[in-house]
């Protein structure tokens, strides 16, 4: 049902392929992801979803929270598509900004290849109209992968969706960075590809299943029987395939692509690449720890235990780390790295709270994540008037597709644009856990569950690693708000006057001239301010995020309590 | 169980286990081979020796048309273009000479790691083949013994049972080959994930043209 | 005992192959003489018939040569595998009712197989004779290889799909009522073409175009490997004559014998001419006379058509052959399943 929508215009998508219109296939993509965010909402009310229903003879399943993972990966893919959908800068003139004017009036610009310069009509993102294409299958693969309940069928999406992945990364071929960055990401990921496939054949050889649900049932009566075999063998089973998905998600043991590849891939990918893989398998592992976590009743060695030991070093090894990184892009898969951990030791203690929480945190973590991705680039188009005289930052590599690479470019940048980097600071204050804000209320939700469970040690791991993450994020803020700014606006820029000419009814009748002075287009302003807002309001009405979560992980345990 | 997979392979397809286990050897060779050879091309090749043991492995075992494909595949398509390629790069030997001594220590213990970890979930039916178990089997012929306990006289009727199935006739009679096997689980049971993996192939192509494809 | 049986099977099948290659070498010098007014060997033997085996004595007599820079093992490793499994492609053709060496149910899937091995030998030898004419005409062979087999599978692939077996005798058997060259002529024309150049025969002979590469990826070969090599080229083009035959022609099977058959309406088992004419419907004959004759045209073509260029041989595949193959293979299923017909032999399978 809804993956024929994704595939029928997937199909009509890769048919034409003209360059130009490159931004027009992303706006088909926004449009067919709203649809797609329909038929997964109204799928919602079906009545039988709390249980999961089985589709496809049993090779996949949908239930609530599949359904909501869907939404929410349809949602930020449909935010991404956003940067790339409409041009990033526009004119203003105050004359015409009246409602009446806007619509009954036409401009035309004269052609100028400053006004195609200035909204950045030529950008690398607008020519690969693959783009758009490649990203829906992308969420394809991962929505597969989601609502996946067979061995198999999650191995054919986990590489559906990565291969999606590498290739978006290797799109941009002008920059041998990103290239590179890809290959990177292909080999690393081509051998974590191995470990599952070995984890699984393994499972297939001993158990011959590889239904997840008849899996699960063998699994847990092997706990009750305590049959010295069987209860040796499940957990390294999964202990590797679940390797094999810690290396995809770069959690801290097997995290050493990550921020080389988020590095060297254009921003706008890095939002997607950081972003949808984690959604889709964190989701995927969510089912699989819950319904194999057998920590309580056999106490033996527990492949879970392993998590946490992931977790421990996530969290640890992503602050350290983190504290001496000066590329921003290395410094957010860092603290990407750190805020896993807490995921993932949210996801292991696999109580009510702990999954209401994980729920919680990996829903306002992807949202904070991909507002300070959003913030990156808005930053980058809005320093296009600017003159950097920072010698240094004018020969990094690759500065077309990302232009802010380091920290030290943000210095002062409160200065130029106040907003921007308010909302950078507030997302960032949301990483670091300050308290208004929503990080704050998802680490709390974390470190209350882990409490009751018992987890004292990592509860203090986690507390001392988020104070200290929060001095990176704070060395931002300062740079942002405190050091002068090294940039000055062109001489040239400021006194362009841009001709354009306004028609009624196809006749010209008046001449105007744009001043230099040009904002962020509205679909950029909109999405960051929308997120920001989230994030620094949350606290007023947190009902409906904290009730998904709740319902959700009640709906996850009730089978097992009736 | 156990057994009687194995006597129903030495009869059915005629060949010795020992011919198996020497396959294993070949290709745990052609494996070290392959890492070791300081030439590409010539490590390359030993992979494709590898790929070609591994069919014939496949073959032995019964799986005609898996090991038939796996050559068409992987040495008549995959590797012939890696050859290919590695040939037309035309890397120099000397540069590649790098000191790796140093971390051999660390290669034995990551193996050690990993076969301890794996060796514990490997199922049993499959270790009993290895040549480790064959070696001190034939030393202290427990195998044999082993038989002689299950079913009695378990000699003679294997020589019986072979003499009488060499013809295999039951085979000719009722022919179930892999291909109508695989052919019917793909299309009804499967077939969604036959529209995925056709789904996944798409990507690829795509992705290669959109790659390699000359842009104006 | 059974040991000593398939062996002397083996060498009934490789030695009338081996012999039947030096004919051919034979029958090329001669039938090429002609078409260019010359007389060809006529020297040794009666009208030069036993030339081929004192050029096979002369080059086994010969001393080998080495290149000093050659990897050795893979240098007379490349000849050995090219000739092993242009041979092993003998195993599963029927040249009769009941006479074969292997009757293996994936006996075509089996002959893919082995030619793909059969490329690595020339890419090898080209490789590790440590010289540039020699490693240019093995990459060029190879590539041509590659290419044209795909072709190759691809109409097997159909001939499969409407004889709904991968049997070789079940392919021949199922022509008894008409030879697959009616419904699959422009398949025919096109695996004929993939066959020349699948066989790097003229006019697709660019991997040992002697104007460019001396002799492509044997020019360093010498003495008893190049006899190898020269063998194994020739058993792959009787090889792929019979294999085209056996496709499209009905192999061992007689087509005009049964049309009388079916004319004279011989229904009465009892007569001398009716066993006759059985024994001849379905003998090796027929598969003999039909093989020559392709291998005529072969040899016909090669001393018709000038050599063409690299890359105009391989636009020819990709942007020519390839496409309509694969517009067959997508209307000939639709065919089949439009007007309801079902494969024969499905059941044997």
């Amino acid at each position: 049902m809804l993956l024929s929508s994704i595939f029928c215009l997937l199909l009509s998508n890769a048919l034409s392929f003209r360059r130009d219109t490159a931004i027009l296939y992303s706006r088909i993509g926004i449009i067919v992801l709203f649809y797609c965010i329909y038929l997964a909402y109204n799928n919602l009310f079906l009545t039988y979803l709390d249980n999961g229903i089985g589709l496809f003879g049993g090779l996949f399943y949908t239930s609530s929270i599949t359904q909501i993972f869907h939404i929410l990966i349809f949602l930020v893919s449909l935010l991404i598509l956003n940067m790339t959908g409409f041009y990033p800068r526009k004119l203003i003139s105050s004359e015409y900004m009246s409602l009446h004017k806007l619509i009954f009036t036409k401009l035309s610009f004269v052609k100028n290849l400053t006004v195609s310069n200035i909204i950045l009509k030529k950008g690398e993102q607008y020519t690969i109209i693959e783009y758009t294409l490649m990203l829906l299958f992308i969420i394809t693969g991962s929505v597969l992968l989601i609502s996946s309940s067979d061995l198999v069928s999650i191995f054919l999406s986990i590489e559906l969706q990565s291969y999606g992945l590498y290739l978006l990364c290797a799109m941009y071929r002008n920059s041998e960075s990103s290239t590179s960055a890809s290959l990177t990401y292909f080999l690393l990921g081509g051998l974590s590809s191995c470990f599952i496939l070995l984890g699984i054949g393994l499972i297939y050889a001993n158990l011959g299943v590889t239904y997840l649900d008849s899996f699960y049932v063998i699994n847990n009566l092997a706990g009750i029987i305590n049959n010295q075999e069987i209860t040796t063998y499940i957990p390294y089973c999964l202990l590797l395939i679940s390797v094999g998905f810690l290396f995809k998600i770069s959690a801290a043991p097997f995290h050493f692509w990550s921020p080389d590849v988020y590095d060297g891939i254009p921003t706008i990918v890095t939002t997607f690449v950081a972003i949808i893989a984690k959604i889709s398998i964190l989701t995927l592992l969510l089912q699989l720890v819950h319904y194999t976590n057998s920590i309580y009743i056999t106490t033996s060695y527990s492949w879970t235990t392993s998590l946490l030991v992931s977790s421990l070093l996530s969290l640890i090894i992503g602050t350290v780390l983190g504290l001496t990184q000066f590329r921003i892009k290395r410094l957010f898969a860092y603290s990407t790295i750190s805020h896993l951990g807490f995921m993932l030791l949210a996801l292991t203690i696999n109580s009510v709270e702990s999954i209401q929480s994980f729920i919680f945190y990996l829903i306002q973590y992807s949202l904070s994540n991909l507002n300070a991705f959003i913030l990156l680039v808005a930053i980058g188009y809005s320093l296009y008037a600017y003159n950097d005289k920072n010698i240094n930052h004018n020969n990094l590599i690759d500065k077309n597709n990302s232009p802010i690479q380091l920290i030290s470019q943000l210095k002062g940048y409160f200065h130029i644009n106040s907003i921007l980097a308010l909302s950078l600071s507030i997302t960032l204050f949301s990483f670091a856990g300050i308290p208004p804000l929503m990080g704050f209320f998802a680490k709390q939700m974390v470190f209350s569950a882990a409490l009751q469970e018992g987890f004292i040690f990592l509860t203090l791991v986690g507390v001392l690693t988020s104070v200290i993450s929060a001095v990176y994020y704070l060395f931002i803020v300062k740079t942002m708000f405190f050091d002068g700014h090294t940039y000055t606006s062109f001489n040239k820029l400021k006194d362009l006057k841009i001709p354009a000419l306004v028609l009624q009814k196809d006749k010209v009748i008046n001449k105007i001239y744009f001043d230099s002075k040009f904002a962020l287009s509205s679909s950029l302003s909109i999405t960051i301010s929308i997120l920001t807002l989230i994030i620094l309001l949350f606290m007023f009405m947190p009902n409906e995020l904290l009730h998904i979560s709740n319902l959700l992980s009640i709906i996850l345990f009730i089978p097992n309590s009736i | 169980m156990n057994n009687i997979f194995l006597l129903n392979d030495y009869i059915t397809n005629g060949y010795r286990l020992e011919f198996v286990d020497f396959i294993y050897i070949i290709s745990i060779l052609f494996g070290i081979f392959t890492i070791i050879s300081r030439n590409p091309i010539v490590s390359v090749l030993f992979l494709i020796g590898l790929f070609v043991n591994i069919a014939g492995l496949l073959i032995l075992v019964g799986y005609d048309y898996i090991g038939l494909s796996y050559i068409l595949v992987y040495v008549g398509a995959v590797s012939i273009l890696f050859l290919f390629i590695l040939m037309l790069i035309n890397i120099r030997i000397s540069e590649l000479v790098s000191e790796t001594n140093n971390d051999i220590p660390l290669a034995v213990i990551t193996v050690l790691l990993f076969y301890f970890i794996i060796g514990q979930v490997i199922p049993s039916n499959l270790t009993d083949n290895t040549i480790v178990t064959s070696l001190s089997n034939s030393f202290s012929e427990v195998y044999n013994v082993q038989l002689d306990n299950e079913i009695l006289n378990i000699i003679d009727l294997k020589q019986e049972i072979a003499y009488a199935s060499s013809k295999s006739w039951d085979n000719s009679l009722i022919e179930f080959t892999h291909i109508t096997g695989i052919g019917n689980i793909m299309y009804t049971n499967y077939s969604l994930w036959l529209i995925i993996s056709s789904v996944i192939l798409l990507v690829g192509m795509v992705g290669a043209i959109v790659i390699t494809i000359k842009q104006k | 005992m059974s040991n000593i049986i398939s062996i002397i099977q083996g060498l009934l099948v490789i030695v009338p192959a081996l012999i039947s290659v030096a004919f051919v070498t034979i029958s090329e010098r001669k039938v090429m003489a002609s078409m260019q007014r010359r007389v060809g060997p006529n020297a040794v033997g009666y009208y030069g018939l036993l030339q081929a085996f004192a050029d096979a004595l002369k080059l086994l007599l010969k001393e080998y040569v080495a290149p000093t820079q050659a990897n050795i093992i893979l240098f007379f490793l490349g000849p050995v595998i090219t000739l092993i499994f242009a041979l092993l492609g003998y195993l599963v053709i029927p040249y009769a009712p009941g006479t074969f060496i292997s009757d293996h149910r994936l006996g075509i899937f089996f002959m893919l197989a082995v030619s793909a091995i059969a490329t690595y030998g020339i890419l090898l030898a080209g490789w590790s004779a440590n010289s540039k004419y020699a490693f240019l005409g093995s990459l060029r062979s190879t590539a041509q290889l590659i290419s044209y087999e795909l072709i190759l599978s691809s109409v097997l692939l159909l001939v499969i799909l409407l004889t709904g077996s991968l049997n070789v005798i079940t392919i021949v058997e199922s022509q008894k009522a008409v030879s697959l060259l009616l419904p699959l002529l422009p398949l025919f024309i096109v695996f004929f073409i993939g066959s020349i150049a699948e066989t790097n025969r003229a006019p697709f002979d660019l991997a040992e175009a002697e104007s460019e590469l001396v002799s492509g990826f044997m020019t360093e070969h010498s003495a008893s490997i190049f006899v190898f090599f020269f063998l194994a080229e020739y058993a792959s083009i009787i090889l792929i004559c019979i294999l085209n035959s056996i496709l499209f022609f009905g192999g061992y099977l007689s087509i005009i014998v049964f049309s009388i058959i079916s004319l004279l309406d011989l229904s009465r088992e009892d007569t001398l001419f009716h066993v006759l004419i059985s024994i001849i419907s379905s003998s090796p004959i027929n598969l003999a006379v039909k093989t020559s004759i392709l291998v005529f045209v072969f040899i016909w073509v090669r001393a018709s058509f000038p050599r063409i260029r690299f890359d105009q041989l391989m636009s020819v595949c990709w942007l020519v052959l390839l496409p309509i193959t694969i517009a067959y293979v997508i209307l000939l299923p639709c065919v089949v399943s439009g007007l309801l017909i079902n494969p024969v032999n499905i059941s044997l399978l």
